[in-house]
């Protein structure tokens, strides 16, 4: 437990000592992953394809804030959608606007769930996202997290109709609009994902906000019981096709979603990231360039262990 | 001469306006009053932009069934329904950010009072130094 501990704040000495280089490094890293997951499932522009163009939007993304990320990724998806349907680039490019528009009323810092949480999904272990909104972000978070569920159905759609949609003589634009918006209007599994994903984060935020001990892993718990009975209970509630919606799929996803939320609350559970802060003032006699670097409140090395033998009356101390 | 305990002091105050420039400072600036309804003002206004997207959307959806059943009493019992919807959805939605920012205002005055009081001592120091350079 001890180790765990030293290893913990190691990770913080590290963490403000190099911040400067960690997140551009982390951002380059999650545009690298999301640009190349994008190309891999809706990849229709193949400019945008090139392992140079990817490597050079996620150099740009590295230095850019969150909310640039997200919006450089909003173009990218609206690039390819533009190449295979313009009726599907704009009916995402309104959806987009709305969520815009919904979200960024708030002034919010969370909109990097637009992307997390399609990635997520990509990569078969959603559940984390709703889990660590609740953990991480404030309760507006619960915007970007439902636009992101359906801006992954949106993606997975597009990319199983890409034939239909692509050809211009079998169906007419308002016929391709039309049959996105059945798409996006009748799917019961998407509204099933999204309430099971608002609730879930609703869920675990109430819950790591109270003054209890172990709190969080409680809120985890909790949160990834309440999805998986939602799930459960929507499927056949709905009657959703366990084929598409396989029933063993929501429990393994959800255990190795458990696990990662345990790893986030080892990072960030009672641990404040304080970065060195650089700072300028004057006085009528002196400018001061100021450099504040955070203390550490517990040494690594600094830890004593009492030994009392019972066959000795003296306690042995050692260090 | 430099006097450390008023070289901590503006170090924090400094930190702190470099920190919370767009927050907590930002928002110090206006009255409550004026401050939430500045922001639900704006909110709702993007909450009209987002229902008539919704309604264009609609519209184009289902533009052969509106076109086939057009009458003047089916477009003004439309218009009734999409005003109300309308209605409904701007006060909801005001509400909510008027909760939400309402909330913001009070976080941030919370945080002011650190940088507020630290101000203080600060005037106090200039005061002293002041009084001293006159003696």
């Amino acid at each position: 437990m001890i180790q765990l501990l030293e290893l913990k704040e190691r990770i913080k000495q590290f963490y403000t000592k190099y911040e400067r280089f960690i997140t551009p490094a982390v951002k380059f890293l999650l545009a690298f992953v999301a640009l190349m997951t994008i190309n891999a499932n809706v990849g229709f522009m193949s400019r945008l394809n090139s392992i140079f163009i990817v490597l050079v939007l996620s150099l740009i993304c590295a230095f850019l804030p969150y909310g640039g990320i997200t919006f450089v990724m909003m173009a990218v998806v609206l690039a390819h959608f533009t190449a295979l349907s313009l009726e599907v680039a704009v009916t995402a490019l309104a959806l987009f606007i709305v969520a815009a528009l919904l979200y960024y009323m708030f002034l919010p810092g969370d909109s990097i769930l637009l992307i997390l949480t399609p990635l997520l999904f990509f990569l078969k272990v959603p559940y984390i996202v709703p889990v660590a909104a609740g953990l991480l972000c404030g309760i507006t978070s619960a915007i970007p997290l439902a636009f992101g569920v359906v801006i992954y159905y949106i993606m997975h759609f597009v990319k199983d109709s890409a034939g239909i949609l692509a050809d211009t003589g079998s169906l007419t634009m308002l016929q391709r609009y039309t049959q996105l918006i059945n798409f996006i209007k009748d799917n019961d599994q998407m509204l099933l994902m999204i309430i099971a994903f608002v609730a879930t984060m609703l869920v675990v935020y109430c819950i790591r906000r109270l003054s209890v001990d172990h709190s969080w892993e409680i809120a985890i718990i909790t949160g990834l019981v309440v999805n998986i009975m939602l799930l459960l209970a929507g499927v056949f509630v709905l009657d959703i096709d366990t084929a598409t919606f396989s029933i063993a799929a929501i429990l393994a996803q959800s255990f190795l979603s458990g696990l990662l939320a345990f790893v986030l609350q080892f990072f960030f559970f009672s641990v404040d990231y304080s970065r060195t802060e650089y700072t300028q003032f004057e006085d009528d006699e002196y400018y001061y360039y100021v450099k504040a670097v955070p203390k550490n409140t517990v040494t690594a090395q600094d830890v004593q262990v009492k030994q009392i033998n019972p066959k000795n009356a003296r306690g042995q101390k050692e260090e | 001469m430099l006097n450390e305990a008023k070289i901590k002091i503006m170090t924090k105050a400094a930190v702190f306006e470099e920190k919370q420039k767009k927050k907590a400072l930002h928002i110090n600036q206006y009255y409550k009053f004026d401050y939430v309804t500045y922001h639900i003002i704006k909110c709702v206004l993007g909450a009209t932009v987002c229902y008539g997207l919704f309604v264009l959307m609609w519209v184009l959806y289902d533009a052969e069934r509106l076109l086939t059943e057009f009458s003047v009493d089916r477009l003004f019992q439309l218009g009734e329904m999409v005003l109300l919807g309308y209605v409904a959805f701007a006060l909801l939605y005001g509400i909510i950010a008027g909760l939400i920012y309402s909330a913001r205002y009070d976080q941030a005055m919370k945080k002011m009072r650190p940088y507020m009081t630290n101000l203080k001592r600060l005037q106090k120091y200039y005061s002293k130094e002041g009084k001293d350079q006159t003696l």
